[in-house]
């Protein structure tokens, strides 16, 4: 699913070139559920943002579901997006000027489904939050918004789903009962699964680790046979 | 503390402390004022600007009065010349300097020569009293008039020159005389209060008019008598005692002051105008004022709220906003005026004298304040809703973002605030319009615009919400954008609107001057008026004309000039004479008689009398002149007719069609009185082709020296000409509204901005392509654009319909592609400036922006 060979990311900043990935190589395979995990500045985001087709690698190889992405413009990478992947972020990133329901329809508007309001709908019911679909993300608690970003993510059913700290911005109650349904979800469509996160145990649910340090994979993992389960 | 008794009265902060607080906050800088600013600057501006500039003009006006005029008092007398026992009198007190001026026919001495109609003025050795006449080859006037070796010589304007490609020292027949051309007319001082000019200006001297055999009887002649007073002698007390010595003079007699009426008129009416579309883009900058005000206090949400923590209450909250907004309303307003102060300066330095008279330059206090009170109040009006907002909503809910943006119940003292300067405004408006009827319309008309364009905002943003969601996602996206909550919908299409309202009104009033013109022009109106047909003359003319071919109309009646000096009894000067009818007692009106009903007559009161009438003299009277003065048949009028008051009684109201411009009196007489009185003929000929009306020109000019021709489109061009004038400065002033318009557009896209981007990097997140992005604004600006201008096509099509049948007393015609324009401009003022606003946005790179979060 993920094959990356040999990847570097540079970012220019204003004291000069910064390298923030030097050299990762890792295979990630269809419905595998992978954690990534480091010290902050490690490069772990950056990692995601180059899979999710964010970020431009500098150099190597990304290739994507099949796809290499240094193959793709701009719009094609938001095509390949689209169809391939679906992405939490720790800080939601729900369009606030739009109600739960639209904000989980509009991949879905994108891809040109005619469904897009009843599949939303639906997903949204599966998260627990059929009373709120006419919500405002502002008038939504956090833990509420990350089950919307969550419901947002899935509802295209993604090859790939990359989450970017889910719980970093709960509490420990809610960031559980996020996880739970997470990996819920996960495991009702097959989805293969990159996460980032800071918690040892969240890393120990899924099926192996990739321990990124200073811009490198440290403690490479060897591919283990698929789970359909995910987590224990 | 729930019963507020702990806290003394003492400790309530007072006023001083709001104005420090203000200032600390105005440390921040002018940041989101930028659009408040330049609005608030351009509406206070364009005010000052129209009221000193036309402060400037009545001023220089009033300064040239003497030389415009040609003297301290002026006594003019049509088709006839004072009596020697008149003259006597006169000399005896002032210094008199009689001029005398006809429209005549100037020609090449050849036969195939070019001919053209000229406005002749034959004047004494005074003449200018005051003032100078300028000469090229600069000469003496005298020099360039006076009889040498037999021949009189002429100044006249360039203009006839290039006409009848002749050159200065060339000579030119008018009438029966010939005149040596011995220098250019460069100016003449006192040209601009002349009535209306139809040709160049022929100056010659008046001892040489005799020679030309034009002075006929019934000839179209004016004298003006120019007097220049001792010292001593009043003006003002001189013209009464004239009028004691003389009542029946039928003299018209005009101080300095009063030189040039028609364009003092004009000037007060343009002015008019144009203050009321400079008080339009005001109340678009009003628009930029709510909008700042407002979008400035929700990003203070978070100093506001610790403000309220802090324990300041509601009350000082409001101060503190209120005098940061009015600090700087204040630095606009200055900047406004200071540029409306110096626009007669620079209008004066464009112009020059070339209007006749010079443009004062000087500061001119009174519109710089009453242009600084509307600005101010205008601020006031707009700003104070969103500051009762802020002043009304409670600390903690101050945290919440757009979803709950300030909304807090607004108090009933605000809203009386409200309400009070927008009389104020209002108020001001009428109290310092020439015209308050007209300035009255325009209140009601603003005040009904504005809800309108509230109520289109409401009403799209509620009919977007409602809409059933299209397949189409950038539709979607588009009309989801119409009415989410912080939209700009409100704010953009009643700013947009106000202006393009303006644009859209003066477009139809001058596509229907314009209109006006031409439609009647090529089925109705004749080719040439032929002026002062001596009655002997009158079969050869006919002949003259008939003989040519392609002649297809020819219409001819008797004409004389007279003055109604006074209806039933009552002198004219004591009458209340409604304003679309005073010209008609503005001086003299061409009158005529008949034995038979004119041609296609409608009467709506009396009959027409009998072909042998044989009685007292009747008169058919103009049913809209009647009808306005309550006059029917029976009453009567006393009409000055070569000096003599004759009482005349009405017979009939007759209706008249004035804008086909074929021959038309106000007053037509029975035969009988005006049959014996020295009368010439005027005659209307239309031909069939160009070729035609140059031959039937020829020939008769050639035929009789003393008949002149004026060609109608030479003169509907003149018209023409001067609307086109009249639009410019309305257009200038109108686009002074609509960049208006256009700045709050830009800053509500502006301040739209940093959540555009926000929105796109999300979509992008999710896959929107930047087609998918751009086609969503598009069509959301697109939808924007063309609402608003529907309704500012209705209501600016209102406005025109009003002005133009109210004010003007026109006819109205729907022009659609007047609208149809403003309408496309509109549509595509706003994608331009929405795509421009959002183009940023789609190529915003998203991972940035999405680690910073």
């Amino acid at each position: 699913m993920v094959h990356l060979q040999d990847l570097e990311l540079t970012l220019r900043s204003s004291a000069g070139p910064v390298e923030i990935l030097r050299g990762l190589d890792a295979e990630i395979a269809r419905g595998e559920t992978v954690s990534v995990v480091g010290p902050s500045g490690s490069g772990k985001t950056s990692m995601i943002m180059v899979i999710a087709g964010l970020e431009r690698a500098s150099g190597g190889h990304v290739e994507v579901a099949g796809q290499d992405l240094a193959a793709l413009d701009e719009d094609g990478l938001a095509l390949f997006r689209r169809q391939k992947v679906g992405i939490v972020f720790q800080a939601f990133h729900l369009v606030p000027t739009m109600t739960a329901l639209e904000n989980v329809a509009v991949p879905l508007e994108l891809a040109g489904r005619g469904d897009a309001f009843d599949r939303a709908e639906a997903s949204l019911r599966q998260v627990g939050l059929g009373h709120r679909l006419d919500h405002y993300p502002g008038q939504l608690s956090g833990g509420e918004q990350q089950r919307v970003a969550l419901a947002r993510a899935f509802a295209p059913e993604p090859d790939l789903l990359l989450a970017d700290e889910p719980t970093g911005n709960l509490d420990g109650e809610t960031g559980a009962t996020v996880i739970d349904l997470l990996f819920d979800l996960r495991a009702h469509h097959g989805t293969t699964l990159l996460l980032i996160t800071h918690d040892p145990e969240l890393a120990a649910r899924c099926g192996r680790q990739i321990h990124l340090v200073d811009g490198r994979i440290v403690a490479p993992q060897p591919t283990v046979a698929l789970r359909a389960g995910g987590a224990p | 503390m729930t019963e507020g008794t702990a806290v003394s009265r003492g400790s309530r902060p007072g006023f001083p402390l709001a104005l420090r607080l203000a200032r600390r906050e105005l440390r921040g800088g002018l940041r989101g004022f930028r659009v408040f600013l330049a609005c608030l600057t351009l509406g206070v501006a364009a005010i000052a600007g129209v009221g000193t500039v036309s402060d400037a003009m009545l001023a220089g006006l009033n300064a040239e009065g003497r030389s415009l005029l040609g003297g301290d008092l002026e006594l003019r007398l049509t088709q006839r010349e004072t009596t020697a026992e008149e003259l006597a009198w006169l000399e005896a007190r002032a210094e008199v300097s009689p001029s005398t001026h006809m429209r005549a026919m100037a020609r090449g001495l050849t036969a195939e020569s070019r001919r053209g109609l000229v406005e002749l003025r034959a004047v004494d050795g005074l003449y200018p009293l005051y003032g100078a006449v300028e000469l090229a080859p600069a000469m003496a006037l005298a020099e360039a008039l006076d009889q040498v070796d037999g021949v009189w010589g002429a100044a006249v304007e360039r203009r006839l020159l290039r006409r009848l490609e002749l050159a200065v020292g060339d000579r030119v027949r008018v009438g029966e005389a010939t005149f040596d051309i011995r220098a250019v007319l460069m100016r003449e001082p006192d040209r601009t209060a002349q009535a209306f000019i139809l040709g160049p200006s022929f100056m010659i001297a008046r001892a040489s008019l005799d020679s030309t055999g034009l002075l006929q009887p019934g000839s179209l002649i004016h004298t003006h008598y120019r007097l220049r007073l001792p010292a001593q002698t009043s003006a003002a007390e001189l013209t009464e005692e004239i009028k004691a010595a003389f009542p029946e003079a039928g003299w018209q007699i005009r101080g300095s002051l009063e030189a040039a009426p028609g364009v003092r008129r004009f000037i007060e009416r343009l002015g008019l105008f144009l203050a009321l579309v400079g008080l339009t883009s005001l109340l678009v900058g009003g628009v930029a004022v709510g909008n700042a005000v407002r979008s400035y206090l929700e990003g203070k949400t978070g100093t506001i709220a610790t403000l309220k923590c802090l324990g300041a209450p509601g009350r000082l909250v409001f101060q503190v906003y209120l005098v940061q907004v009015m600090a700087l309303a204040l630095v606009a307003v200055a900047a406004g005026l200071a540029i409306g102060a110096a626009a007669p300066y620079v209008v004066g330095a464009i112009l020059g004298d070339r209007l006749g008279w010079r443009a004062v330059g000087a500061v001119y206090p009174l519109p710089l304040l009453v242009a600084a009170v509307f600005g101010l109040l205008t601020t006031l009006a707009f700003s104070l809703w969103p500051l009762a907002h802020a002043r009304g909503v409670p600390a903690a809910s101050l945290f919440r973002d757009l979803v709950a943006p300030l909304r807090a119940p607004v108090g009933r003292a605000t809203w009386a605030a409200i309400a009070l300067s927008g009389l104020l405004l209002a108020g001001l408006a009428v109290a310092t319009a020439a015209d308050q009827r007209l300035a009255l319309y325009f209140v009601a008309g603003a005040v009904g615009a504005l809800v309108l364009f509230r109520a289109t905002g409401l009403g799209i943003m509620a009919l977007a919400r409602r809409a059933r969601r299209p397949r189409d996602p950038g539709l979607r996206l588009a009309i989801a954008n119409l009415h989410r909550p912080g939209a700009p919908t409100g704010s953009v299409v009643m700013s947009l609107g106000l202006g393009l309202t303006v644009l859209v009104a003066i477009a139809l009033i001058e596509g229907n001057l314009g209109r006006q013109i031409e439609r009647n022009l090529p089925e109705q109106a004749p080719g040439f008026y032929f002026i002062d047909i001596q009655p002997d003359q009158v079969a050869a003319f006919e002949e003259t004309v008939n003989a040519v071919p392609g002649v297809t109309e020819l219409r001819r009646v008797p004409m004389l000039r007279g003055r109604i000096t006074a209806v039933n009894g009552r002198p004219s000067e004591d009458l209340e004479i409604p304003p679309e009818i005073e010209w008609v007692f503005r001086g003299d009106r061409g009158l005529t008689w008949s034995r038979d009903p004119l041609e296609g007559v409608e009467l709506t009161a009396g009959a027409w009398w009998p072909t042998d009438y044989a009685g007292l003299p009747l008169v058919s009277l103009d049913a809209e002149v009647g009808e306005l003065l309550g006059l029917g048949p029976g009453d009567s009028l006393t009409i000055n007719i070569l000096g003599r008051s004759v009482e005349v009684e009405i017979a009939n109201l007759r209706l008249i069609d004035w804008s086909n411009l074929t021959i038309n009196f106000v007053m037509v007489f029975s035969p009988g009185l005006l049959e014996s009185a020295p009368q010439s003929q005027i005659a209307t000929v239309k031909a069939s082709s160009p070729e035609a009306e140059d031959a039937v020109e020829r020939a008769v000019t050639e035929r009789f020296a003393n008949v002149s021709a004026i060609r109608v489109k030479e003169a509907l061009e003149a018209v023409g000409a001067l609307i086109a004038d009249i639009a410019i400065a309305l257009r200038a002033t109108a686009a002074v509204a609509l960049v208006s318009g256009v700045l709050v557009l830009a800053g509500a896209i502006a301040a739209g901005h940093h959540r555009r981007v926000y929105d796109a990097v999300v979509l992008k997140v999710l896959g929107a392509t930047r087609r998918d992005l751009g086609r969503a604004f598009l069509i959301e600006y697109g939808l924007l654009g063309l609402a608003t201008a529907a309704i500012a096509g209705l209501v600016g099509s209102l406005a025109a319909w009003l002005v133009l049948t109210e004010v003007m007393h026109m006819d109205f015609t729907f022009l659609p592609g007047a609208v149809i324009w403003t309408a496309l401009i509109a549509t595509a003022i706003t994608l331009l400036l929405g795509f421009a606003g959002t183009w940023r946005a789609l190529s915003q790179k998203a991972a940035p922006l999405l680690r910073n979060e």
